[in-house]
Order: structure tokens, then sequence, then C-alpha cells
């Protein structure tokens, strides 16, 4: 028996020197692929394998070589009751018999801390407060998000395209779903209508089409609009209709007659 | 002795000797559930130890730049200096994606943690005084690792992070009487805004780590004074905890555990691709990759808002209580509301307010059980929930049909699960009580005269 101990003892010894031994190796050769510039798959090899070097060396250590010891810690009560009253007593020496001073202190205190609050505010501009505009006015063109104008061959009947205000590509408060719907013969425009690209529930950009339901789809939180119907939300939890821009055809060419009805943008507290 | 001289010239001038004596002592309950405050421990310093390299080589820019890194699909596109950074980092500078991907493996890894590690606090009890205020400690370690998640999954300031930040503007600005205010004080301005960026890159590696290091010194520090909880078992009494020795058996595994998580990172950050920010663009407000979804512990908050009914409640002709205020806000001010309240609701309702250093089994609690695993089924269908439009191309299911199907299936599922928890765990108690003494507490003593004799032990159980 003394003899099989001794054995697995020492073989234990020698799984933990090779871990050992593995470990440096590891740490050499890490820093050989860095210089070489090794790609991911190298570098994160070597280092798993030193890391579950240091695995196997701690485990074979903690199984084969320190005894499997359990302690047991006697558990005393934390507190102290004479000490909490002679604390209460020593802490309230000079307001004991002004307890009024105590409470002013602290609200004083209090109040300060309050004040120091208020320069929060400077978090932000001073100006910023009021919510994004739209860039459109009566006149403004519509354009692609490359520049381009629109004219009005540039949709096939039941199809989507972004449109941006010339001039502010770049500015998504502006951004509108251009569809184009069949003709029933007492269409305006073409048929084109267009609203707000962004999402009335929480401001994501209404860019899907399912066209077989002539409903603008946003690919957050899945409402639906109905662009037959003032792009009002049908299914999901928007509770807003998308703000629609009002256009006409000028010259060939799409343009703005004004800017939208209502604000652009999520919903919240204040509604504009 | 080169150690011993070592210990001598530090506890001359520090005087540790004394208290580290019997702190190499300390005992270590063994259950193996005791490991997931340690994985969530582990985790935080590799995310620590990633997160120094990261944010010492990344560039938290608003500015506009042209991209020119060896990522060929957006050569020459414009973007935010912090997108190009990111790039640059996952294709440009040694070991950056390596960095990076562990990084984000780590964050995912310790959210779970963190997780698993509250369930098993809750379940056993181990919230009881005295031990309310680490719970409430570790209730508030929870939160900041979600903000701290947020606000990480939101720097690279790619076309989903993006949307990450819009959907939170959302949320911020649905709150009545203060919302547009501190919506804008919290983004510095309208969103998107240059100055975001850095303002997030602030909050994600100085401000919540330095609060979560202070606080996680706090927890270990209360741990460490109260001493383990342990699980009832022989000579085990609410006045001892028995367990292995701090040094060498407790180190050793503990040392293990935390090498096992790094290679598990490192590993997975080597060959299991994660957010690969280069396939969704630069953020652009206008446009959005779809489907989009948050990292898995935020999935909840968006299965909730995809979830609610479209009502919005007109306050006077200027203001709107609107459908993303109950799922956005309020659920998660109730939900964490239970969470920081629960030992004082428990300990009110159940008039037990004596301390408890022996842990429950949780088949021992049904009702607690119960409403435990009622949350968790909740959590867990929403977040289910969050990847509907997912599942329903997948399925081939219209929508709509299983939006409803969720709206049902959140609030009907935890319910059955807490009913049948309730039942089963009284069920386990009853089985317990009358297998118990038989199986467990009997021994077998061999007669001199080469018999056996049965003998009954009563229970060991000591309060």
């Amino acid at each position: 028996v003394g003899n099989d101990f001794s054995r697995s003892v020492s073989r234990a010894h020698n799984v933990v020197i090779a871990m050992m031994a593995t470990i440096v190796c590891a740490a050499f050769a890490f820093a050989i692929a860095f210089a070489l510039h090794a790609g991911l798959a190298v570098q994160g090899t070597i280092l798993v394998v030193a890391f579950l070097g240091v695995v196997i060396g701690a485990l074979t250590i903690s199984a084969s070589l320190v005894s499997p010891e359990q302690v047991t810690d006697e558990r005393h009560a934390l507190d102290d009751p004479t000490a909490d009253a002679e604390l209460a007593r020593a802490t309230q020496a000079g307001f004991g018999r002004r307890p009024f001073l105590f409470r002013f202190g602290a609200l004083a205190l209090g109040t300060l801390g309050v004040a120091l609050l208020v320069p929060l505010r400077s978090l932000a501009p001073m100006n910023a407060i009021r919510r994004q505009r739209s860039r459109y006015r009566f006149g403004v063109p519509l354009v692609r998000a490359d520049g381009s104008p629109i004219r009005l061959d540039a949709l096939d009947i039941n199809s989507v395209l972004t449109a941006f205000p010339q001039g502010a590509t770049d500015d998504s408060a502006s951004a509108v779903m251009l569809i184009r719907l069949p003709d029933d013969g007492n269409a305006q425009n073409g048929g084109y209508v267009a609203y707000s690209k962004v999402c009335t529930h929480a401001g994501c950009p209404v860019a899907l089409y399912k066209a077989s339901e002539f409903a603008l789809l946003c690919p957050c939180h899945q409402s639906e609009f109905d662009v037959r119907a003032n792009a009002k939300p049908v299914s999901g939890p928007a509770a807003k209709a998308l703000p629609q821009l009002p256009i006409a055809f000028a010259n060939g060419e799409l343009m703005a007659t004004g800017d939208f009805a209502e604000p652009v943008g999520p919903d919240g507290w204040d509604r504009a | 002795m080169i150690v011993e001289r070592a210990f001598a010239w530090v506890d001359e001038r520090v005087g540790s000797s004394r208290f580290l004596r019997s702190a190499i002592r300390k005992a270590f309950p063994d259950h193996w559930s005791f490991m997931l405050g340690e994985v969530s421990l582990y985790s935080f310093l590799i995310l620590i130890a990633t997160g120094t390299f990261l944010g010492l080589v990344f560039s938290p820019s608003g500015d506009m730049v042209q991209y020119h890194g060896s990522y060929a699909p957006l050569a020459g596109a414009l973007m935010t200096g912090a997108y190009a950074s990111a790039l640059n980092i996952s294709f440009d500078l040694p070991v950056g994606l390596l960095v990076r991907q562990t990084h984000h493996w780590a964050a995912l890894i310790f959210l779970a943690a963190i997780v698993l590690h509250a369930a098993r606090i809750f379940f056993t009890g181990a919230f009881r005084r005295p031990r309310e205020l680490n719970y409430l400690i570790g209730i508030s370690l929870f939160g900041m690792a979600l903000l701290m998640g947020f606000s990480g999954y939101s720097l690279p300031d790619d076309d989903l992070s993006g949307t990450g930040l819009r959907i939170a503007q959302a949320v911020a600005l649905s709150i009545p009487l203060v919302g547009t205010w501190l919506t804008t004080v919290l983004l510095g301005g309208d969103f998107p805004n240059a100055g975001l960026i850095s303002r997030l890159f602030f909050i994600h590696v100085f401000l919540l780590p330095g609060i979560m290091i202070a606080a996680l010194g706090a927890h270990l520090a209360l741990l460490w004074r109260q001493k383990h909880t342990q699980f009832p078992g022989p000579s085990r009494t609410e006045g001892n905890v028995i367990g292995s020795p701090l040094w060498p058996q407790y180190a050793l595994k503990s040392l293990a555990l935390g090498a096992f998580l790094t290679a598990l990172c490192v590993g997975l950050g080597a060959f299991a691709q994660i957010n690969p920010i280069w396939q969704y663009g630069p953020y652009d407000p206008a446009f959005v990759a779809a489907p989009s979804q948050p990292d898995w512990f935020l999935s909840w908050l968006d299965g909730a808002l995809r979830l609610a009914p479209g009502i919005a409640i007109g306050i006077g002709a200027h203001h709107d209580i609107t459908s993303v205020f109950v799922p956005g806000v309020l659920l998660p001010a109730f939900i964490f509301a239970v969470l920081y309240g629960w030992p004082f609701i428990e300990a009110r309702v159940t008039g037990d307010r004596r301390p408890h250093h022996l842990l429950d089994r949780p088949r021992t609690m049904p009702v607690r059980s119960a409403i435990g695993v009622t949350g968790v089924a909740f959590m867990v269908m929403l977040t289910i929930a969050a990847s509907f439009d997912v599942q329903a191309t997948i399925l081939h299911v219209q929508l709509e049909r299983l939006r409803v199907f969720y709206q049902v299936a959140v609030l009907v599922v935890p319910l059955v699960a807490g009913a049948l928890t309730w039942i089963v765990c009284r069920e386990l108690n009853a089985a317990n009580a009358e297998a118990e003494p038989m199986s467990r507490r009997v021994e077998y003593e061999r007669t001199q005269l080469g018999g056996f004799e049965e003998r009954l032990v009563p229970p060991a159980r000591v309060e």
C-alpha cells in the first residue's frame, strides 16, 4: 500500500512538472507568435494551452499532493451591545440637550448637497432641451441618399425608397420612406406618398416594407404601419401614426410642400 | 529562508502576519454552487485586464473620419473615429481582435455568472439576516453590470450599437415630467451627437468600474467578516463553518477555476466570433440591419418592448404615457424594487427575523421557490420573445400571430411554472420526510460474533 501511495505521489509530481514546463513553453511561444503576427487561432490556442496547464497543475497538486483537510471555523457574534450604546452616547455628545442643532445641521448639509446637483444641467448644451426639427420647408427638393433627384418614374408601383431633403442627406430626423401606391384613379402625385422613417415607438428607422400588406415594418420591435391609411399603426407596440410629409412634383422632380404636421421621432412624455 | 525573511520584512512594517496566520486557515465550504460568485469575480478580473488594454488603444471620438484601414469593404467610407478605431483594433492591431472578442465573451459570462449566483443566493435563503446588506450590494453590482454591458456594447458605434442607444433614448424620453430633460442631460444634447461616445467611454471605463470595484471590495470584505453560509450536514451548525482551508486546498482549486475561465474566454475569443462590428457597418440613424437584437442580458427588456400593446394615454394636450413607458421604465423599476426589497418582504411575511447561517434547500421553502421560479420564467419568456421576428421567419408563422402567442405565454408560462414548482417542492418534502430517516440515518456495526447490528442515528442537525 505504501508503495502504491508513493508511486501515485511521484506520478503527480511528474504531471505538475510537465505542466510547469508547458506553461513556460507556451509563454515563449506566445511572445514568438506575437512577433510573427500569427493569427487569432494560433495566439488563442497558445494562451488556452498555457492556462489549461495552470488548471491541470493546480488540480493535480490539490488532488494528490496536499491532504484533503477540512477545517471548522467557529462563528462569533459580530456585534457588541455595550459598544453600541457607548458609541451612540459619544456621537451625540454636545448635541445631547440640543437635538434641534443636530437636525438642523443635517438639513443644512442636505440642502447644500442638493444644490451641488444643480450644475448637472451643464451636462447638456443650454439650448438643447427642445427636440429636433426636420429640414423640410415649402419647395425643398427630395433626393436619394446619394443626393440625386427623384422623378416620377423613380419607383415601380408598390415599392419604396428612402429620401432626404436636398443638402441634408445625413439628417436622420428628416429621412422619409417614399412609397408609390397603386393609382386607383384619384391618386395625387402619381400615387407617391412620404412618411417619416423614424418610428414613433422607439425611434428606429422603419426600414422594411411588406408589399403584400402595404405596410411599413420596423425591424426593431415589429410595429406595422398601413401606408394606405395615413401610416396608422396596425400592429405592434407603436401607438402613433408616422408623420406624413406633404409632397408634390414640380418640373418633374419631387419636392416638399411644407414640413411634417406632427413632430418627428419617438413619442415621449412631451409630445413635441 | 527567503520566504520567512520576506514575511518578517512585511510584518515589521505592516503588522500583517498575525492576521494572515489565521486567514490562511479560514474555512471555505466545498459546495459547487459557491463557485458561481467566484466565476463572476474571475470574469470581472478578465474584463479589467482586457478592458485596460482596449481602453488604451481605443479612441472614443465622435468626429467623422475616412476609413483607410485594411478591411477592404469599408475602404474610404465616412465613419466616426470610434468606429474606425474599433475596426483598427479588430484588423490591424496585433492581438487586438483576440482581446476584443475575449472581452465581449467575458462580459457575457460575467452577467450569466452574476444571474446564477443571485439565483443561488435567492433560492437557498442566503440573503437572510445578517446578510441583507451584502445582498443589497450584490443587487447593485448586478444593476451596474447591466449598465456596463450596455455602455460597452454602445462604444464601437457600429449600426447595432447606435440603434440600441436610440431605443434607450426613447425609453428615457417616456419618463413623465422629467423625461425630455433627463434624456438631454444624459446624452449631452439630442441624439446622435458628436460628444456622446466620449461621455459613454468615461462612464464605461472610469465611473462604473470605479464604483463597481469599491462595491465589490465591500461585498468581499463583508463576506469575509460574516463568514460563509453552509448547507446543513453532519456537525454543521449555525455556530460554525466547515470547509477547505484557504491555503492551500481552496487557493489551488480557486486558481484552477480562474485559469480555466481565462482559458475559456480566450478560447471563445479566438474561435467563436462575437459582435462582428465590421458586418454591421458604421452607425447610420436612417438605416438599420434586420434582425436587430441586443446582448442576451438585455434581451428581456427588448422582448418587453416588443410585446407591449400599442397604446398611448394622453395626459392633457401635450403629454403622453407612451407604450414604451410600462415595459421600458416601470417593468425594470418594479423588478429591481422586488430584488432590493425581497429580504425585508420575506422577513415581514414569515415573521422570521432570526439570523441564519445554515442554508435552505429550495424544496423546503415551496412559496419562495415558486415565486422565484415565476420570476425567472417571466424573464426567460421575455428573452425568448425578443427574437420572435427571427422565429416567425424560420417557422413560417405570421408575425402578428407569434406576437399574440408570446403576449399570452409570457403571462401564463411563469404562473404555470410557479404552480408546478410549488407542487413539486411539497411532494419532495413529503417524500423526504418519510424516506430520510430510513435511507440516510442508518448505520451498521459488526458485532464481535461476526454478525451485523443495525442502528438508527438521530439527525445531527443542531440549531
